[in-house]
């Protein structure tokens, strides 16, 4: 897509460089190069060339703060992601994180002979090869690898989401042919790769009979509901995020009380593109003698993670990350909770910068609720 | 993947002595295994490379101080990942090997071979550049 059709498509000539969008940026707001009113607008008035080339395009976490702002609904994100398309085209890209290992298991899971073993699932955590429904573990495994130095435990995660899923009655299938959901790829401009994802996952899903996909992870949820269509015709899958369907259900499970005072932080693409805010914390409040402490940008307007895609981690990351941390400190919360595993391990990452105001413990929402798991079923 | 210290020596050295190997392995020689990083192990995999053996210099003989013994857990991470991935962890082979060790060499690399030997042998094929 040319620069003046992604102009066309995500309305960008209906700017007003009102700059609401460049106030409310994170990134904007650490890093005076960067801002987003200033790309629409060079995109608008300068050549092509000068903007594809233009670095700071990387530096958008495409969190979503500024569509949700912008008084002409312009659709920044979608602007953004359409002019990595075409940087990509002239051969840039952005600076990759942790040595381009999160590219690298892209490739891995897409060699011939990729199997994807469903043994990372851990104990506990009874699936089928057919079953009507579909747990969609995407990277965990790998990430719970890769993380682990930091303490993330992916692995955990996706057991906790199966054993909950389990609790509901409902044993999901999951697949040796699962890939990747192309999230990242998606966002930094990527297509083919996409869809060859997309068409992998759908196909694999399919073959176990599955009519509905639950995921632990808002950006495969949030790639299956709203960027899959765009690449597999007639998909036909429901697709459901875990603490939504929690939500509905946690009356049919019994929990053991849990001391303790949390704090939820909102993942951008749950909040921000999906509309689930009150579902998890829903699922929290019935964890017996839970306190939840809501930090001042809830919802939303929540304070994105800092950090998206594994492309530029810099000082201006980690001060946003560290930004959000010092906030979810600042509520006396003992434990910061979030759904969505990115989330988790950067902020996990900004604990250990020493501008850090303290320390606070962070898990997923799933990992809390099963490990408050114990007595009886009640009902069926 | 050798170090192009102290295992390219004595990959040089057992050449010297005629020693051939017929799998004929692709060899990137790199300038510490310290530098090796999962992404690139993780690429050649996906690559269609059945194997890979990394060789490392020997605890001290480092020239970058503790490069090996950094390599030696980026293999480790990498093992784990490959598991999960359906490929058995020791397809990826790390060892550390002297200047004088070409012996030592042939050894590991016969050791190495071994589990290749009743699969079918793709054709190797040369690493260029990938993806980025
Ligand atoms: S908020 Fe919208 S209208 Fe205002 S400067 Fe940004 S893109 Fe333009
Ligand atoms: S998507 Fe987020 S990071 Fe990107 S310009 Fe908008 S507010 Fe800034």
């Amino acid at each position: 897509m040319s620069l003046r059709a992604a102009v066309d498509k995500t309305k960008a000539y209906l700017c007003l460089e009102c700059g609401i969008c460049t106030g409310s940026c994170p990134v904007s707001r650490h890093r005076d190069a960067y801002s987003p009113r200033l790309t629409v607008e060079k995109a608008l008035l300068f050549s092509e060339d000068e903007s594809v080339h233009d670095p700071e395009m990387w530096s958008c976490l495409t969190c979503g703060t500024c569509d949700l702002r912008c008084p002409s609904t312009v659709d920044f994100t979608g602007f953004m992601r359409s002019m990595r398309e075409r940087a990509r085209q002239v051969g840039e890209s952005g600076v990759c994180t942790h040595a381009d290992t999160l590219a690298a298991l892209i490739d891995l899971q897409r060699m011939p002979g990729f199997r994807r073993q469903a043994s990372w699932l851990g104990r506990g955590a009874k699936t089928r090869s057919r079953s009507s429904t579909y747990y969609f573990g995407g990277c965990l495994p790998f990430l719970d690898v890769v993380f682990k130095e930091i303490g993330f435990d992916g692995r955990g995660i996706g057991n906790s989401s199966v054993r909950l899923l389990n609790q509901l009655g409902i044993i999901p299938a999951v697949s040796e042919g699962e890939v990747c959901c192309g999230h990242d790829e998606y966002w930094t401009g990527g297509g083919d790769l996409v869809k060859e994802l997309a068409k992998r996952n759908v196909a694999a899903i399919k073959k176990t009979g599955a009519k509905r996909v639950v995921f632990s992870c808002p950006e495969c949820y949030h790639m299956f509901k709203h960027v899959y269509s765009e690449f597999v015709r007639g998909m036909g899958l429901e697709v459901v995020f875990l603490l939504d369907l929690l939500s509905e259900k946690m009356g049919d499970i019994r929990l053991n009380s849990r001391k303790t005072k949390v704090t939820y932080h909102d993942p951008c693409r749950l909040a921000k593109s999906d509309d689930i805010i009150e579902e998890p914390r829903n699922v929290l409040k019935s964890i017996p003698d839970l306190e939840l402490a809501e930090m001042t940008r809830r919802g939303k307007d929540a304070l994105c993670c800092g950090s998206s895609n594994w492309v530029s981690c810099s000082r201006v990351n980690k001060k946003i990350q560290v930004e959000r941390l010092d906030e979810a400190i600042s509520t006396g919360a003992q434990v910061l909770v979030t759904a969505c595993p990115k989330c988790n391990i950067h902020l996990r990452c900004a604990l250990r910068d020493e501008d850090c105001s303290g320390q606070i413990e962070i898990t997923d929402a799933v990992t809390l609720v099963a490990g408050s798991l114990g007595g009886k079923k009640r009902g069926r | 993947m050798p170090c192009k210290w102290h295992p390219l020596t004595a990959m040089e050295n057992a050449a010297k002595d005629g020693f051939t190997c017929d799998a004929g392995p692709t060899v990137i020689p790199v300038k510490c295994t310290g530098l090796v990083k999962v992404s690139f192990l993780l690429k050649l995999f996906a690559k269609g490379f059945d194997g890979v053996l990394v060789l490392g210099c020997e605890e001290g003989d480092c020239h970058y101080y503790n490069g090996s013994q950094r390599c030696g857990e980026i293999v480790k991470e990498t093992q784990e990942i490959l598991e999960i991935a359906g490929v058995p962890g020791k397809r990826l082979g790390f060892h550390m090997i002297s200047e004088s060790g070409g012996k030592e060499y042939k050894r590991v690399l016969g050791n190495f071979l071994k589990q290749f030997k009743k699969t079918t042998r793709r054709r190797k094929r040369v690493a260029s550049r990938g993806r980025r």
